[in-house]
Protein backbone atom coordinates (compact mmCIF):
# COMPACT_ATOMS: atom_id res chain seq x y z
CA UNK A 1 0.00 0.00 0.00
CA UNK A 2 2.78 2.39 1.02
CA UNK A 3 5.18 1.03 -1.13
CA UNK A 4 5.00 3.46 -3.78
CA UNK A 5 4.87 6.25 -1.93
CA UNK A 6 8.43 4.83 -0.13
CA UNK A 7 9.83 4.33 -3.10
CA UNK A 8 9.11 7.53 -4.32
CA UNK A 9 9.94 9.32 -1.07
CA UNK A 10 13.72 7.50 -1.36
CA UNK A 11 13.90 8.86 -5.19
CA UNK A 12 13.27 12.76 -3.90
CA UNK A 13 15.52 12.49 -1.12
CA UNK A 14 18.28 10.87 -3.38
CA UNK A 15 18.01 13.14 -6.40
CA UNK A 16 17.29 16.30 -3.71
CA UNK A 17 20.70 15.24 -1.83
CA UNK A 18 22.13 14.77 -5.16
CA UNK A 19 21.40 18.08 -6.77
CA UNK A 20 22.78 19.85 -3.35
CA UNK A 21 26.13 18.66 -3.70
CA UNK A 22 25.95 20.10 -7.23
CA UNK A 23 24.58 23.36 -6.07
CA UNK A 24 27.46 23.54 -2.89
CA UNK A 25 29.76 22.77 -6.05
CA UNK A 26 27.96 25.03 -8.58
CA UNK A 27 28.41 27.77 -4.75
CA UNK A 28 32.00 27.56 -4.97
CA UNK A 29 32.66 28.02 -8.27
CA UNK A 30 29.70 30.73 -9.20
CA UNK A 31 31.01 33.98 -8.54
CA UNK A 32 32.56 37.27 -9.75
CA UNK A 33 36.01 36.05 -9.23
CA UNK A 34 35.76 33.21 -11.56
CA UNK A 35 37.46 30.08 -10.34
CA UNK A 36 37.49 26.70 -12.24
CA UNK A 37 35.73 23.46 -11.56
CA UNK A 38 39.61 22.14 -11.47
CA UNK A 39 40.54 24.81 -8.44
CA UNK A 40 37.55 23.54 -6.32
CA UNK A 41 37.88 20.27 -6.69
CA UNK A 42 42.23 20.41 -5.56
CA UNK A 43 40.28 22.43 -2.78
CA UNK A 44 38.43 20.04 -2.05
CA UNK A 45 40.66 17.45 -2.01
CA UNK A 46 43.48 19.11 -0.11
CA UNK A 47 45.75 20.16 -2.92
CA UNK A 48 45.66 23.55 -3.33
CA UNK A 49 47.58 25.87 -2.71
CA UNK A 50 46.98 27.72 0.76
CA UNK A 51 48.42 30.91 -0.20
CA UNK A 52 46.81 31.08 -3.55
CA UNK A 53 44.25 33.77 -4.37
CA UNK A 54 41.41 30.74 -5.13
CA UNK A 55 42.19 28.77 -2.55
CA UNK A 56 41.22 31.92 0.16
CA UNK A 57 38.44 32.93 -2.12
CA UNK A 58 36.50 29.53 -1.30
CA UNK A 59 37.98 28.86 2.57
CA UNK A 60 37.22 32.87 3.46
CA UNK A 61 34.12 33.97 1.43
CA UNK A 62 32.57 31.32 -0.47
CA UNK A 63 32.47 28.22 1.53
CA UNK A 64 31.15 30.26 5.07
CA UNK A 65 28.45 31.50 3.10
CA UNK A 66 27.43 28.49 0.95
CA UNK A 67 27.48 26.47 4.31
CA UNK A 68 25.65 28.95 5.98
CA UNK A 69 22.85 29.13 3.06
CA UNK A 70 22.64 25.35 3.17
CA UNK A 71 21.96 25.71 6.91
CA UNK A 72 19.68 28.44 7.27
CA UNK A 73 17.63 26.66 4.94
CA UNK A 74 17.17 24.00 6.33
CA UNK A 75 16.62 25.83 9.69
CA UNK A 76 13.60 27.74 8.06
CA UNK A 77 11.95 25.55 6.05
CA UNK A 78 11.83 22.91 9.24
CA UNK A 79 10.68 25.38 11.31
CA UNK A 80 8.49 26.28 8.60
CA UNK A 81 6.84 22.80 8.29
CA UNK A 82 6.70 21.92 12.12
CA UNK A 83 4.70 25.65 12.92
CA UNK A 84 2.46 24.93 10.36
CA UNK A 85 1.54 20.86 11.03
CA UNK A 86 1.44 22.14 15.16
CA UNK A 87 -0.95 25.03 14.22
CA UNK A 88 -3.09 23.31 12.08
CA UNK A 89 -2.27 26.02 9.54
CA UNK A 90 -0.72 25.94 6.20
CA UNK A 91 -0.46 29.58 5.66
CA UNK A 92 1.79 29.88 8.80
CA UNK A 93 5.74 30.93 8.60
CA UNK A 94 8.18 30.65 10.81
CA UNK A 95 8.12 34.15 12.46
CA UNK A 96 4.73 33.55 13.33
CA UNK A 97 5.69 33.69 17.26
CA UNK A 98 6.89 36.65 16.84
CA UNK A 99 11.00 35.80 16.83
CA UNK A 100 12.06 37.44 14.00
CA UNK A 101 10.52 40.57 14.85
CA UNK A 102 12.47 39.81 18.30
CA UNK A 103 15.64 38.65 16.44
CA UNK A 104 15.40 42.23 14.54
CA UNK A 105 15.50 43.88 17.50
CA UNK A 106 18.36 42.40 19.36
CA UNK A 107 20.62 42.86 16.07
CA UNK A 108 19.48 46.76 15.41
CA UNK A 109 20.03 47.22 19.28
CA UNK A 110 23.26 45.47 19.00
CA UNK A 111 24.59 47.46 15.74
CA UNK A 112 22.95 50.86 17.58
CA UNK A 113 24.89 50.80 21.22
CA UNK A 114 28.20 49.17 18.42
CA UNK A 115 28.85 45.80 20.66
CA UNK A 116 31.60 43.48 18.88
CA UNK A 117 30.34 41.64 15.66
CA UNK A 118 30.00 37.90 17.20
CA UNK A 119 27.62 39.39 19.71
CA UNK A 120 25.51 41.08 17.40
CA UNK A 121 23.87 37.61 16.21
CA UNK A 122 23.72 36.19 19.79
CA UNK A 123 21.62 39.28 20.51
CA UNK A 124 19.57 38.56 17.55
CA UNK A 125 18.98 34.78 19.16
CA UNK A 126 18.52 35.92 22.97
CA UNK A 127 15.81 38.28 21.20
CA UNK A 128 13.96 36.34 19.45
CA UNK A 129 13.82 33.33 22.08
CA UNK A 130 13.05 36.08 24.43
CA UNK A 131 9.93 37.17 22.17
CA UNK A 132 8.92 33.30 22.03
CA UNK A 133 8.58 33.43 25.66
CA UNK A 134 6.31 36.85 25.78
CA UNK A 135 4.25 35.13 23.05
CA UNK A 136 3.78 31.99 25.57
CA UNK A 137 3.13 34.02 28.46
CA UNK A 138 0.64 36.22 26.64
CA UNK A 139 -1.46 33.39 25.42
CA UNK A 140 -1.93 31.85 29.00
CA UNK A 141 -3.17 35.23 29.84
CA UNK A 142 -5.51 34.90 27.21
CA UNK A 143 -6.91 31.41 29.19
CA UNK A 144 -7.73 29.96 25.92
CA UNK A 145 -6.26 26.92 24.12
CA UNK A 146 -6.95 26.74 21.07
CA UNK A 147 -4.02 27.16 18.70
CA UNK A 148 -5.03 30.31 17.11
CA UNK A 149 -4.52 32.29 20.02
CA UNK A 150 -0.78 31.42 19.81
CA UNK A 151 -0.62 33.29 16.66
CA UNK A 152 -2.66 35.81 18.09
CA UNK A 153 0.01 36.19 20.74
CA UNK A 154 2.52 36.05 17.88
CA UNK A 155 1.18 38.79 15.92
CA UNK A 156 0.77 40.97 19.11
CA UNK A 157 4.34 40.37 20.43
CA UNK A 158 5.80 40.63 17.04
CA UNK A 159 3.93 43.88 16.41
CA UNK A 160 5.78 45.61 19.68
CA UNK A 161 8.41 44.34 18.56
CA UNK A 162 8.19 45.87 15.45
CA UNK A 163 7.26 49.29 16.94
CA UNK A 164 10.62 49.33 19.18
CA UNK A 165 12.82 48.76 16.35
CA UNK A 166 11.36 52.06 14.75
CA UNK A 167 12.12 53.57 17.52
CA UNK A 168 15.75 51.99 17.68
CA UNK A 169 15.85 53.13 13.62
CA UNK A 170 14.50 56.62 14.17
CA UNK A 171 17.07 57.65 17.36
CA UNK A 172 19.96 55.41 15.36
CA UNK A 173 22.27 57.45 13.31
CA UNK A 174 21.32 58.20 10.12
CA UNK A 175 24.48 58.20 7.95
CA UNK A 176 26.42 55.42 9.56
CA UNK A 177 24.23 53.11 11.20
CA UNK A 178 21.01 53.15 9.92
CA UNK A 179 22.08 52.10 6.72
CA UNK A 180 23.98 49.33 8.68
CA UNK A 181 20.68 48.14 10.48
CA UNK A 182 18.71 48.17 7.18
CA UNK A 183 21.00 46.08 5.09
CA UNK A 184 21.53 43.30 7.93
CA UNK A 185 18.11 42.85 8.32
CA UNK A 186 17.12 42.93 4.67
CA UNK A 187 19.36 39.58 4.74
CA UNK A 188 22.57 38.35 3.38
CA UNK A 189 25.17 36.21 4.28
CA UNK A 190 27.82 38.66 2.67
CA UNK A 191 29.41 38.77 6.80
CA UNK A 192 29.26 35.22 6.90
CA UNK A 193 32.54 34.12 8.75
CA UNK A 194 33.20 30.15 9.09
CA UNK A 195 32.97 30.12 12.89
CA UNK A 196 29.71 31.89 12.48
CA UNK A 197 28.68 28.31 10.75
CA UNK A 198 30.43 26.45 13.47
CA UNK A 199 28.04 27.85 15.64
CA UNK A 200 24.88 27.67 13.86
CA UNK A 201 25.88 24.09 12.15
CA UNK A 202 25.37 22.36 15.78
CA UNK A 203 22.05 23.92 16.49
CA UNK A 204 20.74 23.02 13.10
CA UNK A 205 21.83 19.46 13.27
CA UNK A 206 20.89 18.69 16.58
CA UNK A 207 17.68 20.66 15.96
CA UNK A 208 16.92 18.79 12.67
CA UNK A 209 17.95 15.41 13.97
CA UNK A 210 15.22 15.93 17.10
CA UNK A 211 12.53 16.85 14.37
CA UNK A 212 13.93 13.30 11.83
CA UNK A 213 13.48 11.34 14.94
CA UNK A 214 9.45 12.41 15.90
CA UNK A 215 8.78 12.62 12.27
CA UNK A 216 5.97 10.71 12.02
CA UNK A 217 4.47 11.51 15.58
CA UNK A 218 4.42 14.99 14.35
CA UNK A 219 1.24 13.47 12.14
CA UNK A 220 -0.31 13.04 15.23
CA UNK A 221 0.07 16.07 16.61
CA UNK A 222 -1.38 17.90 13.91
CA UNK A 223 -4.49 16.21 14.56
CA UNK A 224 -5.04 18.37 17.47
CA UNK A 225 -5.25 17.94 20.95
CA UNK A 226 -8.39 15.90 21.41
CA UNK A 227 -7.64 13.42 19.22
CA UNK A 228 -3.97 12.92 19.59
CA UNK A 229 -4.25 12.40 23.38
CA UNK A 230 -6.95 9.99 22.72
CA UNK A 231 -4.80 8.16 20.34
CA UNK A 232 -2.16 7.91 23.11
CA UNK A 233 0.16 11.29 22.57
CA UNK A 234 1.08 13.42 24.86
CA UNK A 235 0.41 16.46 23.12
CA UNK A 236 1.23 19.12 25.05
CA UNK A 237 4.86 17.95 26.12
CA UNK A 238 5.35 17.19 22.34
CA UNK A 239 4.06 20.70 21.17
CA UNK A 240 6.09 22.35 23.61
CA UNK A 241 9.58 20.65 22.19
CA UNK A 242 8.43 21.43 18.91
CA UNK A 243 7.78 25.03 19.12
CA UNK A 244 10.66 25.87 21.26
CA UNK A 245 12.96 23.38 18.59
CA UNK A 246 11.66 25.74 15.85
CA UNK A 247 12.38 29.10 17.71
CA UNK A 248 15.51 27.70 17.92
CA UNK A 249 16.25 27.10 14.39
CA UNK A 250 14.21 30.40 13.44
CA UNK A 251 16.36 32.67 15.71
CA UNK A 252 19.68 31.08 15.04
CA UNK A 253 18.61 31.60 11.33
CA UNK A 254 17.51 35.50 11.69
CA UNK A 255 20.97 36.00 13.93
CA UNK A 256 23.19 35.36 11.17
CA UNK A 257 20.91 36.12 8.14
CA UNK A 258 19.05 38.65 8.89
CA UNK A 259 14.86 38.28 8.18
CA UNK A 260 14.29 35.86 5.03
CA UNK A 261 11.15 35.48 3.76
CA UNK A 262 8.51 32.89 2.21
CA UNK A 263 11.20 29.40 2.40
CA UNK A 264 9.44 28.40 5.47
CA UNK A 265 6.22 29.08 3.54
CA UNK A 266 6.98 27.34 0.36
CA UNK A 267 9.22 24.98 1.16
CA UNK A 268 6.68 22.70 3.00
CA UNK A 269 4.05 23.45 0.43
CA UNK A 270 6.00 22.26 -2.69
CA UNK A 271 7.14 18.92 -0.70
CA UNK A 272 3.67 18.20 0.55
CA UNK A 273 2.31 18.30 -3.46
CA UNK A 274 5.31 15.94 -3.77
CA UNK A 275 4.52 13.42 -1.51
CA UNK A 276 1.51 14.07 0.30
CA UNK A 277 1.08 15.18 3.90
CA UNK A 278 2.79 12.45 5.94
CA UNK A 279 4.80 14.13 7.92
CA UNK A 280 7.23 11.18 8.05
CA UNK A 281 8.30 11.48 4.22
CA UNK A 282 7.84 15.71 4.48
CA UNK A 283 10.13 16.35 7.38
CA UNK A 284 13.63 15.03 5.73
CA UNK A 285 12.45 16.23 2.39
CA UNK A 286 12.15 19.77 3.79
CA UNK A 287 15.25 19.44 4.95
CA UNK A 288 16.97 18.66 1.74
CA UNK A 289 15.02 20.93 -0.32
CA UNK A 290 15.02 23.85 1.84
CA UNK A 291 18.59 23.67 1.94
CA UNK A 292 18.73 23.62 -1.51
CA UNK A 293 16.76 26.35 -1.97
CA UNK A 294 18.72 28.49 -0.30
CA UNK A 295 21.93 27.62 -1.68
CA UNK A 296 20.65 28.79 -5.15
CA UNK A 297 18.89 31.82 -3.97
CA UNK A 298 22.12 33.03 -2.47
CA UNK A 299 23.92 31.89 -5.56
CA UNK A 300 21.78 34.59 -7.51
CA UNK A 301 21.84 37.19 -4.91
CA UNK A 302 25.52 37.49 -5.90
CA UNK A 303 25.87 36.64 -9.14
CA UNK A 304 23.78 38.51 -11.36
CA UNK A 305 24.19 42.37 -10.38
CA UNK A 306 27.59 44.12 -9.28
CA UNK A 307 26.08 44.66 -5.63
CA UNK A 308 24.47 41.81 -3.91
CA UNK A 309 20.82 41.69 -4.23
CA UNK A 310 19.29 41.20 -0.56
CA UNK A 311 18.54 37.70 0.17
CA UNK A 312 14.49 38.70 0.85
CA UNK A 313 14.13 39.95 -2.62
CA UNK A 314 15.48 36.99 -4.11
CA UNK A 315 13.38 34.42 -2.17
CA UNK A 316 10.65 36.75 -3.07
CA UNK A 317 11.30 36.72 -6.39
CA UNK A 318 11.15 32.85 -6.35
CA UNK A 319 9.04 31.75 -3.96
CA UNK A 320 5.97 34.99 -4.69
CA UNK A 321 5.41 33.13 -8.32
CA UNK A 322 5.78 29.81 -6.81
CA UNK A 323 3.45 30.62 -4.15
CA UNK A 324 0.59 31.82 -6.52
CA UNK A 325 0.94 28.97 -8.44
CA UNK A 326 0.76 26.52 -5.99
CA UNK A 327 -2.82 28.38 -4.66
CA UNK A 328 -4.03 28.51 -8.27
CA UNK A 329 -3.82 25.05 -9.20
CA UNK A 330 -3.56 23.03 -6.27
CA UNK A 331 -6.80 24.66 -3.97
CA UNK A 332 -7.16 21.64 -2.31
CA UNK A 333 -3.39 21.24 -1.32
CA UNK A 334 -3.98 24.76 0.91
CA UNK A 335 -6.38 24.26 3.27
CA UNK A 336 -6.81 26.96 5.62
CA UNK A 337 -8.09 26.19 9.23
CA UNK A 338 -9.20 28.21 12.30
CA UNK B 1 -17.42 -1.22 34.06
CA UNK B 2 -17.10 2.10 34.13
CA UNK B 3 -18.18 3.72 37.49
CA UNK B 4 -19.53 7.16 37.41
CA UNK B 5 -19.57 8.68 41.18
CA UNK B 6 -21.28 11.72 41.60
CA UNK B 7 -19.77 13.75 39.17
CA UNK B 8 -20.70 17.75 38.64
CA UNK B 9 -18.97 19.14 36.02
CA UNK B 10 -18.43 23.18 35.24
CA UNK B 11 -16.44 25.52 32.75
CA UNK B 12 -14.07 27.67 34.77
CA UNK B 13 -15.46 31.27 35.66
CA UNK B 14 -19.24 29.98 34.71
CA UNK B 15 -21.30 29.23 37.69
CA UNK B 16 -23.50 27.14 36.25
CA UNK B 17 -23.10 23.22 36.41
CA UNK B 18 -23.21 21.01 33.16
CA UNK B 19 -23.62 18.58 35.08
CA UNK B 20 -24.45 17.94 38.08
CA UNK B 21 -23.97 14.72 40.68
CA UNK B 22 -24.14 12.55 37.76
CA UNK B 23 -23.64 9.17 39.31
CA UNK B 24 -24.54 5.86 36.91
CA UNK B 25 -22.78 2.20 36.72
CA UNK B 26 -21.75 1.43 32.43
CA UNK B 27 -22.26 -2.65 32.20
CA UNK B 28 -19.58 -4.05 30.26
CA UNK B 29 -20.42 -5.00 27.01
CA UNK B 30 -23.15 -3.67 24.82
CA UNK B 31 -24.07 -0.32 23.57
CA UNK B 32 -25.72 2.56 25.51
CA UNK B 33 -26.48 5.97 23.86
CA UNK B 34 -26.94 8.85 25.58
CA UNK B 35 -29.91 11.03 24.91
CA UNK B 36 -30.66 14.72 25.17
CA UNK B 37 -31.34 18.03 23.67
CA UNK B 38 -28.47 20.19 22.47
CA UNK B 39 -27.00 21.73 25.77
CA UNK B 40 -27.86 18.96 27.94
CA UNK B 41 -24.89 17.79 28.96
CA UNK B 42 -24.36 15.32 26.32
CA UNK B 43 -20.87 16.51 24.80
CA UNK B 44 -19.52 17.07 28.65
CA UNK B 45 -20.44 13.88 29.65
CA UNK B 46 -18.24 11.84 26.03
CA UNK B 47 -15.64 14.28 27.05
CA UNK B 48 -15.22 13.30 30.76
CA UNK B 49 -15.26 9.71 30.22
CA UNK B 50 -12.47 10.19 27.84
CA UNK B 51 -10.44 12.91 30.41
CA UNK B 52 -10.11 15.61 27.46
CA UNK B 53 -12.18 17.17 30.32
CA UNK B 54 -11.56 16.43 34.08
CA UNK B 55 -14.81 16.70 36.68
CA UNK B 56 -15.02 19.33 39.08
CA UNK B 57 -16.26 17.24 41.70
CA UNK B 58 -16.51 13.49 41.68
CA UNK B 59 -14.67 10.17 40.19
CA UNK B 60 -14.79 7.76 36.63
CA UNK B 61 -13.40 4.67 37.36
CA UNK B 62 -12.65 2.24 34.61
CA UNK B 63 -12.70 -1.53 35.99
CA UNK B 64 -11.75 0.28 39.39
CA UNK B 65 -9.22 2.87 38.44
CA UNK B 66 -9.36 6.20 38.24
CA UNK B 67 -8.91 7.23 34.65
CA UNK B 68 -7.72 10.44 35.66
CA UNK B 69 -4.90 8.90 37.07
CA UNK B 70 -3.75 6.81 34.48
CA UNK B 71 -1.32 7.58 31.94
CA UNK B 72 -2.21 9.06 28.46
CA UNK B 73 -0.93 5.86 27.33
CA UNK B 74 -2.40 3.68 29.57
CA UNK B 75 -5.58 5.73 29.05
CA UNK B 76 -5.24 5.03 25.22
CA UNK B 77 -5.31 0.76 25.83
CA UNK B 78 -8.40 1.69 27.61
CA UNK B 79 -11.21 4.11 25.40
CA UNK B 80 -11.04 5.42 22.55
CA UNK B 81 -12.31 8.09 21.36
CA UNK B 82 -14.17 9.29 18.06
CA UNK B 83 -15.16 13.03 17.87
CA UNK B 84 -17.97 14.98 16.58
CA UNK B 85 -17.45 15.70 12.67
CA UNK B 86 -16.17 18.58 11.65
CA UNK B 87 -15.45 20.77 8.62
CA UNK B 88 -11.37 21.03 9.35
CA UNK B 89 -11.00 17.95 7.83
CA UNK B 90 -7.16 16.86 7.38
CA UNK B 91 -6.01 15.39 4.09
CA UNK B 92 -4.05 12.34 5.26
CA UNK B 93 -4.59 9.42 2.98
CA UNK B 94 -6.85 7.29 5.04
CA UNK B 95 -4.25 4.08 5.26
CA UNK B 96 -2.04 6.54 6.70
CA UNK B 97 -4.70 8.35 8.85
CA UNK B 98 -5.79 4.83 10.23
CA UNK B 99 -1.93 4.06 11.03
CA UNK B 100 -2.35 6.77 13.47
CA UNK B 101 -4.42 4.30 15.58
CA UNK B 102 -1.75 2.49 16.26
CA UNK B 103 0.67 4.91 18.09
CA UNK B 104 -1.10 3.07 21.31
CA UNK B 105 0.75 0.13 21.68
CA UNK B 106 4.27 1.73 19.92
CA UNK B 107 7.55 2.19 21.68
CA UNK B 108 9.47 5.07 21.91
CA UNK B 109 9.10 7.65 18.62
CA UNK B 110 8.98 5.10 15.24
CA UNK B 111 6.16 4.32 13.22
CA UNK B 112 4.50 1.29 12.49
CA UNK B 113 6.05 -1.42 10.71
CA UNK B 114 4.58 -3.08 7.51
CA UNK B 115 3.76 -6.08 9.47
CA UNK B 116 1.73 -4.36 12.06
CA UNK B 117 0.40 -2.21 9.65
CA UNK B 118 -1.61 -5.94 8.36
CA UNK B 119 -4.12 -4.96 10.85
CA UNK B 120 -5.20 -2.04 9.04
CA UNK B 121 -5.68 -3.56 5.81
CA UNK B 122 -7.34 -6.33 7.96
CA UNK B 123 -10.18 -4.16 9.93
CA UNK B 124 -10.27 -1.88 6.36
CA UNK B 125 -11.54 -5.29 5.02
CA UNK B 126 -13.88 -5.87 7.80
CA UNK B 127 -15.18 -2.81 7.80
CA UNK B 128 -15.72 -2.85 4.03
CA UNK B 129 -13.83 0.59 3.52
CA UNK B 130 -10.33 -1.53 1.88
CA UNK B 131 -11.30 0.53 -1.43
CA UNK B 132 -10.91 4.11 0.60
CA UNK B 133 -7.54 3.39 1.56
CA UNK B 134 -6.15 5.57 -1.19
CA UNK B 135 -8.38 7.78 -1.40
CA UNK B 136 -7.90 11.56 0.57
CA UNK B 137 -9.56 11.86 3.69
CA UNK B 138 -10.77 15.39 2.68
CA UNK B 139 -12.48 13.43 -0.24
CA UNK B 140 -14.84 11.47 1.57
CA UNK B 141 -18.17 11.95 2.36
CA UNK B 142 -19.61 12.76 5.71
CA UNK B 143 -20.40 9.05 6.68
CA UNK B 144 -17.40 7.34 4.76
CA UNK B 145 -15.18 9.97 6.75
CA UNK B 146 -17.40 8.81 10.05
CA UNK B 147 -17.13 4.74 8.72
CA UNK B 148 -13.11 5.55 9.23
CA UNK B 149 -12.94 6.94 12.18
CA UNK B 150 -14.88 4.66 13.91
CA UNK B 151 -13.14 1.70 11.94
CA UNK B 152 -9.89 3.66 13.89
CA UNK B 153 -11.24 3.58 16.93
CA UNK B 154 -11.71 -0.36 16.60
CA UNK B 155 -8.00 -1.07 15.24
CA UNK B 156 -7.12 1.11 18.66
CA UNK B 157 -8.20 -2.22 20.07
CA UNK B 158 -9.40 -0.85 23.39
CA UNK B 159 -12.28 -2.54 25.39
CA UNK B 160 -14.24 0.48 25.42
CA UNK B 161 -15.31 3.23 22.36
CA UNK B 162 -16.54 6.26 23.04
CA UNK B 163 -18.37 8.58 20.17
CA UNK B 164 -19.61 11.86 20.35
CA UNK B 165 -22.71 11.96 17.95
CA UNK B 166 -21.20 10.40 15.59
CA UNK B 167 -24.01 11.10 13.31
CA UNK B 168 -24.34 14.83 13.78
CA UNK B 169 -23.80 16.76 10.44
CA UNK B 170 -24.96 13.65 8.73
CA UNK B 171 -27.44 13.37 6.20
CA UNK B 172 -30.72 10.51 6.92
CA UNK B 173 -29.00 8.23 4.78
CA UNK B 174 -25.41 8.40 5.83
CA UNK B 175 -27.36 8.41 9.30
CA UNK B 176 -28.24 5.48 8.76
CA UNK B 177 -25.53 3.91 7.67
CA UNK B 178 -23.06 4.97 10.62
CA UNK B 179 -25.93 3.21 13.13
CA UNK B 180 -26.39 0.10 11.17
CA UNK B 181 -22.41 -0.37 10.63
CA UNK B 182 -22.13 0.62 14.60
CA UNK B 183 -24.49 -2.14 15.69
CA UNK B 184 -23.42 -5.16 13.20
CA UNK B 185 -19.70 -4.21 14.26
CA UNK B 186 -20.38 -5.07 17.94
CA UNK B 187 -22.74 -7.88 17.38
CA UNK B 188 -20.32 -9.80 19.70
CA UNK B 189 -20.82 -7.06 22.13
CA UNK B 190 -17.12 -7.37 23.20
CA UNK B 191 -16.87 -3.97 22.99
CA UNK B 192 -18.44 -1.47 25.40
CA UNK B 193 -19.91 1.45 23.16
CA UNK B 194 -20.58 4.58 24.29
CA UNK B 195 -22.12 7.28 22.34
CA UNK B 196 -24.21 10.20 22.19
CA UNK B 197 -27.10 11.30 19.99
CA UNK B 198 -30.14 13.77 20.17
CA UNK B 199 -32.44 11.36 17.55
CA UNK B 200 -34.29 8.83 20.02
CA UNK B 201 -34.53 6.73 17.13
CA UNK B 202 -30.70 6.01 17.23
CA UNK B 203 -31.00 4.28 20.30
CA UNK B 204 -34.43 2.22 19.72
CA UNK B 205 -32.30 1.27 16.48
CA UNK B 206 -29.08 0.30 18.09
CA UNK B 207 -30.70 -1.57 21.22
CA UNK B 208 -28.70 -2.02 24.47
CA UNK B 209 -29.02 0.99 26.93
CA UNK B 210 -30.33 4.49 27.12
CA UNK B 211 -29.21 7.28 29.11
CA UNK B 212 -31.61 9.86 28.96
CA UNK B 213 -29.90 13.32 29.75
CA UNK B 214 -31.97 16.87 30.63
CA UNK B 215 -30.85 20.32 31.86
CA UNK B 216 -27.61 18.84 33.48
CA UNK B 217 -28.97 15.96 34.93
CA UNK B 218 -29.79 12.10 34.18
CA UNK B 219 -33.43 11.68 34.44
CA UNK B 220 -33.57 7.91 33.68
CA UNK B 221 -31.38 5.05 32.61
CA UNK B 222 -32.22 1.73 31.91
CA UNK B 223 -33.15 -1.06 28.96
CA UNK B 224 -34.16 0.87 25.44
CA UNK B 225 -37.66 -0.59 25.95
CA UNK B 226 -37.76 0.57 29.50
CA UNK B 227 -36.61 4.57 28.55
CA UNK B 228 -37.99 5.07 25.26
CA UNK B 229 -41.64 6.25 26.22
CA UNK B 230 -43.53 8.46 25.44
CA UNK B 231 -43.88 10.18 28.78
CA UNK B 232 -40.20 9.96 29.42
CA UNK B 233 -39.67 11.39 25.99
CA UNK B 234 -41.89 14.57 26.53
CA UNK B 235 -40.22 15.19 29.65
CA UNK B 236 -37.38 16.08 27.07
CA UNK B 237 -38.58 16.73 23.95
CA UNK B 238 -41.92 18.62 24.92
CA UNK B 239 -44.67 18.29 23.65
CA UNK B 240 -43.44 17.89 19.78
CA UNK B 241 -42.70 14.10 20.30
CA UNK B 242 -45.30 11.43 18.76
CA UNK B 243 -44.81 7.69 19.49
CA UNK B 244 -45.89 5.77 16.29
CA UNK B 245 -46.26 2.51 17.37
CA UNK B 246 -48.31 1.12 14.28
CA UNK B 247 -45.75 1.11 12.27
CA UNK B 248 -43.81 -2.14 11.99
CA UNK B 249 -40.28 -0.83 13.62
CA UNK B 250 -40.71 1.88 16.47
CA UNK B 251 -40.40 5.06 15.40
CA UNK B 252 -40.46 8.34 17.22
CA UNK B 253 -41.91 10.89 15.18
CA UNK B 254 -42.00 15.00 15.05
CA UNK B 255 -46.01 15.89 15.37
Amino acid sequence: MNKNVEKKYFTLLIISIVLLICVVLLALIIGRFSISIKDVVNFIVGKSDSNSLNHNVILKLRLPRTLMALFVGCALSLSGIVYQETFQNRLVSPDILGVSSGASVGIALGLLVGVPVIFISLMGFVFGILSMISTLLLAKVFYNKTPMILILSGVIVGGFMTSILSIIKSIANADTILPTITYWLLGSFDKTEISDVFIIAPIVVISATIFVVIKWKINLISLGEEEATTKGIDYKKYRLVIICVATLLTASAVAFSGVVGWVGLVIPQIVRIMIGRNTKYTIPLTITFGALFMVIADIISRSFFQAEIPLSAVTGFIGVPIFVLILTFKKTEVNVRD
Amino acid sequence: MIEIKDVTFSYVNESRNVLERISINVPKGGITTVLGLNGSGKTTFIKLLVNLLKPSMGTIKVNGYSIASMSIKERSKMISYVSQLTKNDHDFIVFDYLSFSLANCLGGFRAPTSKEEEKILEYANKFKIADLLSKRLSNLSGGERQIVSICGAFIQNTPIIVLDEPTSALDLKNQSIVIKAIKEWNRSKEKTIILSSHNPNHALSLGGNVILLDDSKIIKNGSVEDIITVENLKQVYGDIIDYAKNIKHNIIAIK
